[in-house]
């Protein structure tokens, strides 16, 4: 499992000549390493080595909105740094201690063992220990809890991490197919949720926790039934953080065996929404979400989709016609009939069209029979009339009436409705020479999917069953 | 514990100390003690031998100049007298050889003790009579060379003779608070 990487670098650092030379390659070297580690946070470089109280690095990063950071002192062994009292020194402020050389100071290894333990914060960890967790694979087919490992160490890991515990959690953390090995599955997962305890701060270790049991309840083959049945007690719920929808929601989306529950999914679901699926959509290309969606689609919002007719641009290609939910320029899509759909949660990423035709309202009204109407503007060739209720109530019998007295041919840039299916009062503007609909605030990603299709798309109407999903 | 083990530790131990408390006075980061690196803590003399000293470090701030530290955990006198006028001798002896190949960087010595000796002579221990005296006892290290009293007079301000208490610790800011302080100096520190 061990590669060259930090290892390497940093003994080739430590033989150069110039003590200026070993302090900058140690520094990057380890830089470098935390970078593999935890590619999202930032690591800065001090201008001091090996000091008491002035750490050698400092990472930072962004969880949730919030800047959080952690010290990192270098020390050359593990003797030192027993010796030096760094852990009851340096204890309160949760750093990371990491030592450059290996030691077999038996001694100092006790002390070390014994003193973190009253410094719940603090980690101290080796070289040859980090290199083993960088070389953890970060596939999609990997182990995801090596991953979350890995990228919880910096920011979360606590107690004396060294090549020993790195082998035991890189074991417990690789479960198989259920018709593998359910039980040893079982078995290893609850190791794995006892050591990362023991090995991580308290969220980083809920966040482990969850994330095996997640994986868990999804290799499961009756995935319903657990979760129903160990509810709320045993199930951590909470948000999803940023490294879980990285690493683990790949993994369960990629992952042939992970049930197409859509109770297991619609749970998944409630732990993140369609704003922190958009900021990640980079590490979703390629991935059929349906499951996750399909589960999803009343529980998540958004304010605006657009409506593609597929030979409209360049969106023709075989290959960009796969079927479910994907990510489509890093906005959520979705092939249907001969329409792609997008959904944003940020309004200002679908801009649509400038140049589709007004809807005739003769084609039009047989599609708003299934919403309630709150505005319309028709445009004929001898009037303008624009209609509007006062208050919530369904407009659709007065432009009936209109249209009725009035002789002419009247076309639909913009209808406002209200989903009646929704509980929202929010009303959704269809807008026809943009092809998009907009929301006045967030709703459902059901009600706006059905405005785009049935009304945006109403010259071309998917069939009944592609409009199931939507029911 | 073999003895010559525990003798090692203790000695480790004492180097440790001395580091922090010259880090506690902000002005000082000790980068490499010979536990660490034995080649970054070793000078070479005029005759061409090695002089090891147990910390070498920096001087933090505008003028930064290069430290080297010989810690002596003493309880008592021992072998202070002796041992200082070699260490005397040895930092004329690294001083000149710099300077012989034009690559003086203002090292600076220091001689850390928890006991003191020599005291009827104490505060001329850092004078040039002492380092001339030095070298007059040590004059292997000199190689055949003349001593020069510009290099004389140029180490006699660039020596340091520091008492440190073996419960020094006890006086020190603790390190949070310590880091509360450098955060407030901005001091520049190694690069």
């Amino acid at each position: 499992m061990t590669t060259p990487g930090m290892r390497s670098a940093v003994e080739q650092a430590l033989s150069h000549e110039r003590g200026s030379d070993i302090i900058e390659g140690v520094k990057n070297a380890v830089a470098r390493e935390f970078e593999t580690l935890d590619p999202a946070a930032e690591i800065e470089t001090t201008e001091y080595f090996n000091h008491s109280y002035v750490p050698d690095l400092v990472v930072r990063w962004n969880e949730g909105g919030r800047w959080e950071e952690r010290s990192v002192f270098l020390r050359f062994t593990l003797r030192a740094a027993a010796l030096g009292g760094d852990v009851r020194a340096l204890g309160s402020t949760g750093p990371i201690v990491l030592t450059l050389r290996e030691d077999d100071d038996e001694l100092a290894r006790q002390s070390i063992r014994r003193e973190v333990a009253d410094s719940p914060a603090l980690l101290v960890t080796d070289v040859p220990a980090l290199d083993e967790a960088a070389s953890v694979g970060n596939t999609r087919q990997g182990s995801p809890l090596l991953s979350l490992v890995r990228a919880n160490i910096v920011r979360g890991a606590r107690g004396l991490l060294d090549s020993e515990v790195v082998g035991q959690l890189a074991e417990s953390a690789a479960p198989t197919a259920p018709t593998d090995d359910e039980h040893g599955n079982e078995l290893s997962l609850q190791r794995f949720a006892s050591l990362v305890e023991a090995l991580f701060l308290s969220d980083a270790a809920t966040r482990l926790q969850r994330a095996a049991n997640l994986v868990k309840i999804g290799l499961s083959e009756d995935a319903n039934q657990l979760i129903i049945s160990e509810g709320e007690d045993s199930l951590i719920g909470g948000r999803l953080s940023d490294a879980e929808l990285r690493v683990l929601l790949p993994y369960l989306l990629a992952a042939p065996e992970i049930t197409e529950s859509r109770v297991y999914w619609s749970y998944i679901g409630s732990m993140m929404d369609l704003d922190r699926l958009e900021t990640m959509a980079s590490n979703l290309s390629d991935i059929d979400l349906t499951p996750l969606v399909a589960a999803n689609l009343n529980s998540w919002s958004a304010s605006r989709a657009s409506l593609t007719w597929w030979a409209d641009g360049e969106d023709t290609r075989e290959d960009e016609r796969a079927t479910g939910w994907r990510i489509h320029a890093g906005i959520l899509s979705l092939g249907i009939g001969n329409w792609r759909l997008h959904l944003a949660h940020d309004g200002r990423k679908l801009r649509g069209r400038t140049d589709s035709l007004m809807a005739r309202w003769d084609d039009l009204s047989g599609a708003l029979q299934n919403f309630e109407l709150a505005r319309v503007s028709l445009r004929g060739v001898v009037r303008t009339v624009d209609v509007e209720a006062e208050r919530d109530s369904n407009v659709r019998s007065d432009v009936v009436t209109i249209r009725e007295s009035i002789e002419d041919d009247f076309l639909v840039p913009v209808a406002e409705v209200r989903d009646p299916a929704s509980d929202s009062a929010a009303t959704i503007e269809a807008d026809f020479t943009k092809m998009l609909a907009m929301a006045s605030t967030r709703v459902s990603l059901r009600a706006l999917a059905r405005v785009a299709l049935e009304l945006l798309g109403h010259r071309y109407p998917v069939s009944d069953e592609e409009r199931g999903q939507f029911a | 514990m073999m003895v010559a083990e525990a003798e090692h530790r203790k000695g480790e131990e004492g180097a440790l100390l001395a580091k922090r408390f010259l880090e506690s006075t902000t002005y000082i980061n000790i980068t490499f003690s010979v536990y660490d690196d034995a080649a970054q803590t070793t000078l070479i003399r005029l005759d061409g031998k090695h002089k090891r000293y147990d910390l070498t470090g920096v001087f933090l701030g505008d003028n930064r100049r290069p430290l080297f530290v010989e810690v002596k955990n003493y309880n008592n006198v021992g072998n202070q007298p002796a041992d200082y006028d070699e260490f005397l001798a040895n930092a004329y002896s690294t001083t000149a050889r710099d300077m012989s190949v034009n690559l003086d960087r203002s090292v600076e010595y220091m001689w850390i003790t928890r006991h003191p000796f020599s005291q009827t002579k104490w505060s001329q221990l850092t004078s040039d009579k002492e380092i001339i005296a030095a070298l007059d006892k040590h004059a292997d290290t000199l190689n055949g060379a003349v001593v020069d009293s510009s290099i004389v007079r140029k180490l006699a301000d660039r020596l340091w003779l520091v008492m440190m208490n073996s419960r020094q610790e006890e006086f020190l800011l603790t390190r949070e608070e310590l880091f509360l302080v450098h955060g407030v100096l901005q001091r520049k520190g190694i690069g």
